[in-house]
């Protein structure tokens, strides 16, 4: 059999980014994650939708060690005994969740260190540059941290609960779907739905179709089937604009548009342009088609409101990463996990055991290397 | 038949807390108490293929990213492929020449919707889909891993300066024995004075304005949905997300593995499973030990009477065993856990820190009368069904509680009695400790003592369902 450089005998390093919908799975220094599989468990049958709207310990710690078993023994293939992970989470996550979630690591899977690093610093890695306005849509909410030279400014964070289950949501009440037999899922239907028909149509046409007004060319119709039985029919107009409610302003003027503006207008002057000529999106509802041209389409008009008229802006620039934008925070934890950086900032478990508790910021304090 | 192991009637609390069927639970030997699934550590024993059942060793499996080298997967509906051939004359004097290509039996996908070219050869070296960023992401891979060395360096650079006349300390560092470990982790050499060190130069990632906009087709163009990949179709290749149900290409079978258990308390194995064969070398499930619980008969429950409830124990051991009832207390049923201390030569390592148990939290809608004292039940004999005379002791027992005896199976009367508050149309949940008899042969075998009986507690849960 060929052996290779990949055979070193170091110790392998895991890299898990648990998102709220999907979670990224792989190995670091390899170029994309192993599987992108839905963020559920079962506890003794019962489906657990959403690990992170367990607010009860006992129910989040078995629902971790579920999933995390899943994670090792049908995905990795490996025992989790004495193996380096890093967990790719948003600066947002609550601590409960990620004290537990290194609780289980630790003591029920006996792993050697643990990282967690934060997804909006680890998304520029995939850029090779160290400041940008990172804004994460993903299922839940949209969370925009920006970075300055490698260290997130969480004074401007913003964050709004306008994400791909908002879309859903819209998909929902304005797609009549019908009764549904007991083993089909509204959910898996209406993000289906979104994720093939849908896209996100210019700024010129939603102005347009939002007056009730036809617009041409009309968008198509698309015939949808449930199950193989029956169809449905979704009208041209929905499709184009079931992503326009993560654009509209609520009563407090703000949406993702003035999310990103509201940071630069707070952010410091010499930054701001650098910041705005600097934009990664990452998250999964960022893929939807046209998202990125409406963003900006959105921005540049907003711009010319009295508000944010004294910006001296006139133009945003966005980045593209050499990957999907719903791996792009895992890509980056994996170039993180290949350097020698993580054997500093690692946790390891007789430091955890010892000090019984996980520092918030990966510091080089209290701990010593591992090797 | 199946389903009757799955129902939810009779289940145990095992040490770890959690509520398991029998058939899910497994029986530490050393430690004499239940293991379940959650509270024993899994190992890996071997890797294999679910299709083609080929073990692989566990570098092999890394080296092929955990999929199986022939098998492969369909696109479309996840199902495995199968090689078909046909014969082909390429030209009119030659031989004709056999061709391969894939074939999925369930849904007709077949490998010319990609444009895969048709193999010459059965095994068919079916080209392996490369992520088109490849190269970008190694720059940037080499990129920090050489700007985090840098900072090692420097960070060594600083410290060297105190160490004055003394050159010893570069022997460690630029040595031989140095030179060798950076070259086989793959790292470059140190320059001799250290200044040179340099990072690899990549060019920063340049944003762009003219973002790119929607295709002008898209508004007008019909959409078939047959054409348009779902989001698992996507995810199942991370890094080729095809939209288009045509750029999908099959996926190499995912590999499984066998699992070894080990009690995390003592380190003992529980279940080892043999190499190439569906068998075990070690399987202690609690199956095989513990006297397997049925409900036969149960009177109309009402609340605050007393109706009777008979269960069926059937002893799956080669020894005979007894078992003595005990009512649940639930004021004591968190505070013993492990039943047996663990010393001297059972302790094959050092005690660790465990995760934490379980709390049970139970609610019991009535009261349980068990019968007393020790009942004996016979040996499992697996020659006792061609045994006609059949003839099974039965004086010694009290007709109060046992209702009937057969070979190692025996049926018990207890008397439940539902609370007053208790509901039509919900589940009795009552509860009882049944201890048996184990007969512990570990201790022989380790200490060359003789083998003791230990009576073993097992806390049982009975949900009764009252629908009618």
């Amino acid at each position: 059999m060929k052996i290779d450089s990949d055979f070193l005998p170091e110790k392998q390093c895991i890299v898990i980014d648990i998102g709220t919908k999907y979670t990224k799975f792989g190995f670091a220094t390899e170029h994309s994650p192993r599987c992108i599989i839905p963020t559920c468990c079962e506890i003794d049958g019962t489906p657990i939708s959403d690990i992170y709207t367990c607010k009860d310990v006992q129910t989040l710690t078995l629902a971790l060690t579920n999933f995390i078993h899943m994670l090792f023994y049908k995905y990795a293939l490996v025992a989790p005994k004495d193996k380096k992970v890093i967990i790719v989470e948003s600066l947002l996550s609550p601590t409960t969740f990620k004290e537990i979630l290194a609780k289980v690591l630790f003591i029920t899977y006996e792993v050697a260190s643990l990282c967690f690093v934060p997804s909006h610093c680890a998304s520029l890695f995939t850029l090779g540059i160290s400041t940008g306005l990172v804004l994460d849509v993903g299922y839940k909410e949209a969370i925009l941290i920006p970075v300055c030279e490698g260290v997130p400014v969480l004074r401007l964070w913003q964050a709004m609960a306008l994400a791909g289950q908002t879309v859903e949501n819209q998909i929902k009440t304005r797609i009549d779907i019908g009764q549904l037999s007991p083993d089909e899922s509204i959910d898996n239907i209406a993000e289906d739905i979104k994720a093939r028909t849908c896209f996100v149509t210019s700024l010129k046409r939603s102005k347009i179709l939002a007056t009730g007004q036809n617009v041409e060319p009309k968008t198509s119709d698309v015939e949808y089937h449930i199950n193989g039985e029956r169809s449905i029919t979704i009208s041209g107009d929905i499709r184009e604009t079931v992503h326009d409610v993560l654009f509209e302003e609520n009563i407090d003027e703000m949406s993702i548009t003035t999310m990103i503006l509201e940071t630069i207008i707070n952010s410091n002057v010499d930054t701001r342009l650098k910041l705005a000529e600097n934009i990664v999106l990452i998250g999964g509802t960022v893929m939807a088609k046209g998202f990125m041209s409406r963003l900006k389409e959105e921005l540049v008009e907003k711009l010319k409101s009295p508000k944010y008229n004294n910006l001296k802006i006139t133009k945003f620039k966005f980045h593209i990463a050499p990957a999907f934008e719903n791996y792009i925070a895992w890509l980056g934890g994996s170039i993180f996990g290949s350097t020698n950086n993580l054997n500093i900032l690692s946790q390891t478990r007789e430091n955890y055991i010892n000090e019984n508790f996980v520092p918030d910021w990966p510091t080089t304090f209290t701990r010593q290397k591992i090797e | 038949m199946a389903s009757y192991m799955f129902q939810k009637t009779i289940t145990s609390i095992c040490t770890c807390g959690l509520q398991k069927l029998l058939p899910d639970l497994f029986f530490c030997r050393h430690c004499l108490t239940l293991r379940c699934d959650f509270c024993v550590s899994h190992e890996i024993d071997t890797t294999y293929c679910p299709h083609c059942f080929e073990n692989l060793s566990s570098t092999e499996a890394k080296h092929k990213k955990n999929r199986c080298a022939s098998c492969l997967e369909c696109p479309r509906c996840f199902n495995t492929l199968s090689t078909r051939s046909y014969s082909r004359t390429p030209e009119p004097k030659k031989p004709p020449q056999k061709m391969y290509y894939l074939l999925c039996l369930f849904c007709n996908w077949r490998s010319h919707e990609p444009s895969i070219p048709d193999q010459p050869t059965s095994s068919g070296n079916w080209p392996v889909n490369k992520n088109p960023n490849d190269g970008r992401i190694l720059d940037l891979i080499n990129h920090y891993k050489s700007v985090s060395l840098k900072e090692v360096f420097d960070k060594q650079k600083r410290n060297t300066k105190h160490y004055g006349r003394n050159y010893m300390h570069f022997l460690e560092k630029f040595g031989l024995n140095a030179m060798m470990a950076r070259k086989r982790a793959g790292l470059p050499n140190f320059h001799s004075d250290g200044t040179g060190f340099s990072t690899s130069e990549i060019s920063p990632a340049e944003a762009i304005e003219n973002v790119p906009e929607l295709p002008i087709n898209i508004f007008e163009d019909i959409v078939d949905l047959k054409q348009v990949s779902t989001l698992e179709q996507r995810f199942a290749t991370p890094e080729l997300q095809a939209e288009n149900t045509d750029d999908l290409f099959p996926i190499r079978k995912h590999l499984r593995v066998k699992h070894s258990l080990r009690c995390r308390v003592c380190e003992h194995n529980v279940v080892k499973p043999e190499y190439n064969a569906v068998k075990f070398k070690i399987k202690h499930l609690a199956y095989y030990h513990v006297p397997e619980i049925k409900i036969i008969k149960c009177e109309p429950l009402v609340a605050g009477k007393w109706s009777s409830l008979i269960l069926k124990l059937c002893n799956p051991a080669q020894i005979s065993t007894a078992v003595r009832f005990e009512k649940l207390d639930l004021n004591t049923i968190n505070i013993i856990r492990e039943p047996r201390r663990l010393e001297g030569e059972d302790l094959i390592a050092t005690p660790k820190q465990l995760p934490e148990p379980i709390p049970i939290v139970l609610e019991l809608h009535g009261d349980i009368m068990v019968p007393e004292g020790e009942i004996k039940i016979a040996a499992r004999d697996d020659t006792a069904e061609y045994d006609d005379t059949n003839e099974v002791n039965t004086d010694n027992d009290d007709p109060k509680y046992v209702y009937w005896r057969k070979g190692n199976k025996v049926a018990l009367k207890f008397e439940v009695k539902p609370s007053e508050n208790f509901k039509k149309n919900e589940n009795l949940q009552l509860g009882f400790v049944m201890h048996f008899m184990y007969m512990d042969t570990m201790l022989h075998v380790i200490n060359q003592k003789q083998p003791q009986t230990v009576l073993v507690p097992i806390n049982i849960l009975l949900n009764l369902p009252n629908s009618l």
